[in-house]
């Protein structure tokens, strides 16, 4: 097998003409720490404009924080995640991947049930339908805010597999959403919060994928560009 | 044979790139760990904005990266094209190399990376090119199995293992990746990882008893 001991002169000149230094990225851990520094504005403002929920005193306060805790924590370790995979070999394998994500799901649902044993709720005459798109839309808009910084985290590093890395960032902006929001709707019934906060984490999750695909087809493009699979797109 | 470390013997490529390099760059060139710290100090110096740095950086690894590129694709020239693509994807995101980690995981993910964004562009093209299915271009050869057979023989036998276990097999007993490090690149645990090296290993073996060939 040949040796290569000098790059080829268009690389090299690629190179130097922008070799200027760069600041290497911090771990993901204290990266995570931006996307954690969210969630107490959050929580105050959601408690200013929409209120902290009514049957706060018949839940207590384990079960009124308890799982604004447990999700925070959670979209916490899937932010870290979501950061780690933008990280050349620095992703986490399949196995962990799916165990944290399917864990995540089940604390989303244990908290479901626990809020609603300990708490009837606001009583709605359908749970289907009524306050379901109001709660779905305001989650949703509560967690755009993190799904944004944590995408701008992610392509501020190299996601090699970024459909993973939306997906992961997209479920934790999702349960992080869910967590603050879990201090103002009142609504226990399982169809309701299943159905529409349900929803909305996994719109997140879904928008972050969406953006990790269409970063990964933007990147193959450019790279097809310059190998000359397919030619430049005409303005 | 298949223990946890990498194996200590570097393919030669690699020996003579190190060799040229140390007695120009100072770069020490002891054991694994030496290697490893020489590469980060390289890294380190041109995420610094030294350009020599880049270009000692290249000689040290460019060899073993192309032989990887090579028994990915297949296709001798196309992984020329996407070593030169490595490289300067390597150059876009140097900043995502994290101080005090190995090296060679996070370049490898990156080759690896250019190759499937590679494979998914060029689509259809893929099927009309390359090799045969028994064939692979002048790739290294695990030192392991180097006894068992002449070069061409194992590089066919090579080239009929499953690619995934090829991959593992390669980027651990060739390349001198740890298997912790061959899990970074490849998405596993370190475990999964050190199992598809070894049935690639034992699989290999196979293909090259007397009797099979």
């Amino acid at each position: 097998m040949s040796t290569i001991s000098r790059p080829p002169d268009e690389l090299r000149r690629a190179i130097t003409a922008d070799v200027r230094p760069v600041r290497s990225l911090v771990s993901p851990a204290r990266r995570t720490l931006a996307a954690a520094a969210w969630v107490p504005p959050a929580i105050v403002l959601v408690l200013a404009v929409l209120g902290l929920r009514s049957d706060a005193p018949q839940l207590g306060w384990p079960m009124t924080w308890g799982p604004l805790i447990l999700e925070v924590a959670l979209g916490l370790v899937l932010v870290a995640l979501a950061l780690a995979e933008s990280v050349p070999a620095r992703g986490p394998a399949r196995g962990p991947l799916a165990a944290t994500l399917g864990t995540a799901a089940l604390a989303f649902v244990a908290q479901v049930l626990l809020t609603r044993s300990a708490s009837a709720g606001v009583t709605v005459a359908n749970p289907l339908v009524t306050h379901g798109f109001d709660c779905f839309a305001l989650q949703v808009l509560v967690g755009l805010p993190a799904l944004v910084l944590v995408a701008l985290l992610v392509v501020r590093a190299a996601p090699l597999r970024a459909a993973w890395a939306g997906v992961l960032g997209g479920a934790g902006a999702g349960l992080l959403a869910d967590g603050i929001y879990h201090l103002h709707c009142p609504i226990t019934d399982l169809r309701h919060v299943l159905l529409w906060h349900g929803a909305a984490v996994l719109f997140l999750s879904l928008l972050g994928l969406t953006a990790g695909v269409a970063w990964e087809r933007n990147e193959r493009r450019r790279m097809a560009e310059r190998l000359g699979l397919r030619s430049p797109q005409t303005p | 044979m298949f223990g946890k470390s990498p194996r200590r013997g570097l393919p030669t490529h690699l020996g003579s790139n190190l060799g040229r390099a140390g007695g120009k760059g100072g770069v020490g060139l002891g054991d694994d760990r030496e290697r490893e710290a020489a590469l980060a100090a390289l890294m380190v110096a041109y995420q610094d904005g030294d350009a020599m740095a880049f270009e000692k950086l290249y000689g040290e690894v460019a060899g073993p990266m192309l032989g990887y590129l090579r028994s990915l694709t297949r296709d001798a020239t196309r992984a020329e094209d996407l070593l030169q693509e490595t490289f300067l994807q390597v150059h876009r995101v140097r900043h995502t190399y994290e101080r005090g980690r190995p090296v060679k995981p996070w370049l490898y993910a990156i080759a690896r990376n250019v190759f499937l964004m590679y494979r998914r562009a060029a689509g259809r093209l893929l099927r009309h090119e390359g090799l045969a299915d028994d064939e692979l271009p002048d790739v290294p050869v695990p030192p392991e199995v180097e006894s068992l057979a002449d070069r061409d023989h194992v590089q066919k036998a090579l080239a009929r293992l499953p690619p995934d276990r090829r991959e593992a097999l390669l980027l651990h007993h060739v390349m001198g990746l740890s298997f912790q490090e061959v899990g970074a690149v490849l998405g596993l645990t370190a475990g999964a990882a050190k199992l598809r090296a070894h049935r690639g290993v034992v699989e290999l073996r196979e293909f090259l008893r007397p009797e099979a060939t």
